[in-house]
């Protein structure tokens, strides 16, 4: 081979090596960018309300069901939980500070769920009525882009009822099951007390049917 | 009578055996003997509801109004009262905000603007006459506009004539469902979108001299 082909081949080799470095670095870029433009946050929760099962009465504590959470978006994000009343709530209002949510563990990946412990305790002086809020949950970390900062959210109702009564649902603050034990230690002790003080006696015998 | 009691002690001790062998429907795994399962897999529709805000690559432009000296430049917000949006009303909208699951609504929230020192935020207001039916502060300012440390914002969207004034709390997205007010009524295993811009009145004049602001919105996913 002649050197001015051997020239040319080795152009062409060069030739073809920097369209396909072009190319390369071309799709790394779009490769690279589609995340960004593909970019999201997101906050799911729960759609059915969260309602306490029963009836709660002043001063006591109660557990509700617990928030299921979840993380939508398509970067991590930590969620917060705040009892909020939003527009078109009905039902009694009450202040956050009668209900305890617990933290949402660490950070949530893309489509990670989580549960949320919920604990209900209304004060000594609560209305009689039923409660309605919003148990918001929002994305903390959020997605910047140049000076907006925009978030995500979800809300799903929170809803109990509080009757009259002290706490446990029993007579002097006491479950209904303890005053049932009380009862039947006194009615024991009344006929023990009865069978001796009469003199009374209960003669128990066994025997088959030729006894 | 011994032999009774154990008699019967036994006929307990193979009634609860045997209850155990017996109770629940189907066993997997962690058994040694013989046992057939049968793992079956079912799809149900979703039990949550989520937003998802996908912004794109915006940033606050087109800026106009002001006056004089302050008049605002493309990318700079004059005074008094310059105007500044994310998208172009009735062209751009940017920003997708997404409803997944059962059907509910769209909320939308923003709050005070925070300079970058610090220093004195601009408070969220709303016209003094109609519009937000929230308690929110009012607009002190010229012809209803934004006072001293005063802004305003809102958000326009595709197929939506007018745009609509965001509160300092969650209240409806008039501006989601094209057809009016902020229901998301996605088929199932689906999403509704809508695409949105925003477009922000700035104050009459403001004290801090930070000039970088940063606002937020946040959307909701609502209970209906």
């Amino acid at each position: 081979m002649e050197p001015r082909a051997i020239r040319m081949a080795l152009a062409a080799v060069a030739a073809v090596a920097a369209v396909a470095a072009v190319a390369a670095v071309a799709t790394v870029g779009i490769a690279a960018a589609a995340p960004a433009a593909d970019a999201s946050i997101g906050v799911g929760v729960q759609a059915n309300p969260v309602r306490l099962a029963g009836v709660a009465h002043p001063g006591g504590s109660y557990t509700l069901p617990s928030l299921f959470v979840e993380n939508t978006g398509t970067q991590p994000e930590s969620l917060t939980v705040a009892v909020k009343r939003l527009a078109g709530d009905t039902g009694l209002a009450f202040p956050p500070s009668w209900v305890q949510v617990g933290a949402v563990a660490g950070t949530l990946k893309p489509r990670q769920q989580a549960l949320v412990t919920i604990r209900l305790v209304p004060p000594a002086d609560a209305k009689p009525g039923s409660y309605r809020a919003d148990l918001v949950v929002t994305g903390t970390a959020g997605a910047t882009v140049g000076n907006v900062r925009f978030g995500a959210g979800a809300t799903t109702p929170l809803e109990f009822s509080v009757v009259p009564g002290p706490a446990g649902g029993g007579w002097l603050g006491l479950p209904a099951w303890k005053w049932w034990l009380i009862v039947a230690l006194a009615v024991v002790a009344a006929v023990t007390l009865v069978v001796r003080r009469t003199g009374l006696r209960i003669r128990i015998e066994t025997g088959g049917p030729d006894a | 009578m011994r032999s009774g009691v154990i008699v019967i002690l036994a006929i307990v001790v193979a009634l609860f055996l045997f209850s155990r062998g017996t109770d629940g429907s189907t066993t997997t795994g962690g058994g040694t003997g013989s046992n057939s399962s049968t793992v079956g897999h079912l799809s149900v529709v979703p039990t949550i509801r989520s937003v998802t805000v996908s912004p794109g690559s915006v940033e606050f432009g087109s800026c106009s109004g002001g006056d004089g000296a302050t008049n605002s430049t493309p990318n700079a917000m004059g005074y008094p009262n310059g105007l500044c949006s994310v998208g172009v009303v009735n062209e751009q909208f940017p920003i997708t905000v997404s409803y997944t699951g059962i059907p509910g609504q769209v909320y939308v929230q923003s709050g005070n603007a925070v300079p970058a020192d610090g220093g004195t935020q601009w408070t969220l207001c709303s016209p003094p006459t109609g519009g937000s039916e929230q308690a929110q502060t009012k607009c002190n300012g010229t012809d209803g506009l934004p006072g001293n440390d005063q802004y305003m914002i809102q958000n326009f969207a595709e197929q939506v004539t007018s745009a609509t004034v965001v509160n300092n709390s969650a209240a409806c997205d008039e501006e989601f469902d094209p057809s009016g007010g902020c229901s998301a009524t996605p088929a199932e295993f689906a999403k509704q979108s809508q695409h949105e811009g925003l477009l922000l009145t700035g104050p009459a004049n403001w004290d801090d001299h930070s000039t970088s602001w940063t606002m937020t919105i946040t959307w909701y996913a609502h209970g209906s």
